[in-house]
């Protein structure tokens, strides 16, 4: 093959191209070598004629102005807002060593642009800071499939079919076959308060109930509801950990549908391995829990190079959790409730940690010292796990350590008393322009672009009073209508996430990626300005 | 001004390396200054009586392809114009531009162009250096360090000469070196001629 055909084809977005368009874009294809320190073009001069790719060396773009100064490497692509616009450069192109560019005319460029969708969209999401979209689009060039990703609303294709509880068998199932339906939500004032499927019918005839009885009588309660947000994955999660078989979608208080466990069966065949990981957990005897952790991690490292971190964090917090609740749900032991902190709290686990508190009434210490060791010997990591007895809730909170608090915001129930977590955070409350403050700094101070994001993040959402959004992307979606800059961050944030989880698994990361992640660290920059600002931190941004 | 000169970078494969050797195929990539005009660049397989196994198994062209191609006479005019208003860049240029007079003169075309030895043009820039001597094609694409791909193509090795041409221009460039001074080093001295040469 043709040198420079093999090149491009090789690089993004030239990889998305057809032959036919890569034709195209070779018979406008030039290649010029630059000496260290030549100019390869001014800013404010003349609008550019071709777009420049770096076959080999360094490009110093520079805008004497700002004293902006960005180095590109090999596989990078410059030129491309004066390419489109027409008008002149915003900055000046220096070699910063001898280098060898491809140069794409300008003409052929814009031919290729105006016929390939996917092609242009890369260029604009560059220009316009969609950095996400851009991991999106390189992401579905793999051909992976993102199933993971599918939101529960898309699995609901029929109107849900509602009753009330005083409704007779006879009239519900009348309701079923004239809506050919397999499930029907008894709803009490537009409420969700129970289920009844046709697999309810055949058991109630053989035990010759009335069909005149109410249906509130023989309904499966409770209704365990998720939001039409919420992921195929999560959902089939939370059917497994609930022992059910049908869940109601909402948006909101309105139900917007019901699902089954068959609906996402079929959905997610491919993916039944991890599936019935997680119904296995349930059933299999803890001894087995080591080796089916093994799997899980197998399983996660498989998705961690198809699926972006919210959803593998979101599937691997939740099979770390399945495990520990089976650990301590349901055993004879005084009352507690299991407090998950920091990324587990957030659900942004993607290897098994224990990060914990446990509030409880009696004297808990054996039991907590049992599971401790279980779940050392699953191959959970013990970070931290501490115990407080609910009437030194309030002292333990007040004198905790300043390092602490911010993780501690992120508390989440995972099982027992939710009186316990209520008090837990209403402590945690008093404490609250601390827990801003302090993750305000921490925002600043880390040097890891994650927990700064995440860090900052809190202290915007502490400030807003939301204490029950735990989640980093959660939180930010909840802010965005309240603080536009907060759409910058969550690009930035999705993109810096997704692509170390990438570099942990494979070890390295392709040319696009050290791309988007230098201008996600300019936007965390930007950000970590405006959290200074907001929270009149002096300081070393 | 070197930067305004026109350069064509030229491969033939032939059936040998003897005065009777049969063009197989010829590529040109052209140049401007050390601008390399990938859009520009020209590539035919020529029909050749004499393709023999040996042939095939050097350059990778099958029987069909060259039964099918156009016979030089078809693509003489093409090839001449796009050669003579530019100097020839090669490596062992002489053997190339050796087959294409013969060619030409059967057409009635007189061929014999300004050109340049980028392997004369290394031994030049390696003597300035203290540098070892190079002796090959292949010990230039690897100094070079250009990317690997199959040789034995005309359109690929025209454009690794183009490449490496590229890279002597601009280095010499920078000593302010000029045209005639260019095509003095990247002369073919005879003591260097090969034996099929002579």
């Amino acid at each position: 093959m043709f040198p420079p055909a093999a090149y491009l084809e090789k690089i993004e977005p030239f990889s998305f191209l057809s032959k036919s368009e890569l034709k195209i874009i070779l018979n406008g294809l030039e290649s010029e070598i630059f000496g260290k320190g030549e100019t390869i073009f001014r800013k404010d001069g003349t609008p550019l004629k071709y777009l420049y790719i770096i076959k080999c060396g360094r490009i110093l773009l520079i805008d004497e102005d700002s004293e902006y100064r960005e180095t590109l490497k090999e596989g990078e692509i410059f030129g491309i807002a004066s390419v489109l616009s027409s008008n002149p450069p915003k900055r000046t192109a220096i070699a910063d060593a001898d280098c060898v560019c491809y140069l794409i005319r300008k003409e052929n460029f814009i031919r290729v642009f105006n016929s390939n969708r996917k092609f242009s969209d890369f260029f604009v999401k560059i220009l316009t800071k969609r950095l996400s979209s851009i991991l999106k689009l390189s992401r579905v060039s793999r051909t992976y499939e993102h199933l993971y990703a599918t939101s529960v609303i898309e699995l609901v294709s029929k109107r849900p079919v509602v009753c009330s509880k005083n409704a007779s068998i006879r009239d519900v199932a009348g309701l079923m076959n004239d809506n050919n339906v397999g499930s029907v939500i008894v709803v009490d004032d537009k409420k969700p308060i129970g289920i009844f499927t046709q697999r309810d019918l055949p058991r109630l005839i053989h035990l010759k109930v009335p069909l005149d009885d109410e249906i509130g009588r023989h309904m499966s309660t409770p209704v365990i509801s998720i939001n039409e947000d919420g992921t195929v994955m999560e959902a089939y999660l939370l059917m497994v950990s609930n022992g059910i078989n049908h869940l109601v979608v909402m948006d909101d208080n309105k139900i917007k549908g019901i699902i089954s466990s068959r609906d996402i069966l079929l959905r997610l065949e491919s993916f039944s391995s991890l599936l019935s990981l997680s119904r296995s957990i349930i059933s299999l005897e803890e001894k087995r829990l080591p080796e089916m952790m093994n799997k899980i991690l197998e399983c996660i490292e498989d998705m961690a190079s198809k699926v972006p971190f919210s959803e593998v964090s979101r599937i691997s917090s939740g099979m770390y959790d399945l495990i520990i609740e089976k650990l301590i749900k349901d055993k004879k032991i005084p009352e507690f409730a299991w407090i998950k902190l920091g990324a587990a709290g957030r659900k942004e686990l993607i290897f098994p940690e224990v990060h914990s508190v446990v509030i409880y009434n009696k004297n808990a210490d054996e039991f907590i010292e049992i599971v401790e060791n279980k779940l050392r010997n699953i191959g959970f990591e013990i970070r931290y796990l501490e115990k407080i007895h609910v009437d030194d809730v309030d002292e333990f909170i007040e004198n905790l350590n300043v390092a602490h608090l911010p993780e501690f915001y992120d508390g989440r129930l995972l099982y027992g008393k939710r009186e316990f977590y209520d008090k837990f955070l209403n402590t945690l409350s008093k404490r609250i322009k601390e827990g801003i403050l302090l993750s305000a700094r921490n925002c600043i101070s880390v040097n890891d672009d994650y927990l700064s994001i995440v860090n900052g993040i809190r202290a915007l959402s502490l400030e807003f009073k939301m204490l029950d959004i735990k989640n980093t992307e959660e939180r930010c979606k909840f802010l965005v209508e309240k603080i536009r800059t907060v759409e910058d961050i969550l690009e930035s944030y999705r993109v810096i996430t997704d692509i170390e989880m990438r570099r942990k698994f494979e070890n390295k990361i392709g040319i696009i990626d050290e791309m988007l992640l230098k201008e996600a660290r300019k936007i965390l920059l930007d950000f970590k300005r405006f959290i200074g600002d907001r929270y009149a931190i002096q300081n070393q941004v | 001004m070197l930067s305004k000169i026109r350069f064509n970078a030229l491969d033939i494969e032939t059936t040998s390396l003897d005065k009777n050797a049969e063009i197989l195929s010829i590529a040109i990539v052209p140049m401007l200054g050390t601008r390399i005009l990938i859009r520009d660049c020209y590539s035919t397989f020529i029909k050749s009586k004499r393709i023999n196994a040996k042939s095939i198994k050097i350059h990778g062209i099958d029987i069909k392809t060259i039964e099918s191609a156009p016979r030089f006479e078809e693509v003489s005019e093409i090839i001449f114009k796009k050669l003579e208003n530019g100097i020839v860049v090669g490596c062992d240029i002489e053997f190339d531009v050796s087959i294409l007079k013969k060619y030409f003169s059967n057409q009635d075309l007189k061929f014999d162009p300004r050109r340049i030895d980028i392997l004369q043009i290394e031994r030049y820039i390696r003597r300035k250096t203290a540098g070892r001597n190079i002796n090959t094609f292949d010990e230039l694409i690897r100094i070079y360090r250009l990317d690997d791909f199959y040789r034995h193509s005309a359109l690929v090795d025209a454009y690794y000469s183009a490449q490496i041409f590229q890279l002597q221009l601009k280095r010499l460039m920078l000593h302010g070196i000029s045209l005639e001074e260019l095509l003095r080093i990247g002369k073919r001295r005879e003591d260097f001629i090969p034996f099929y040469m002579g």
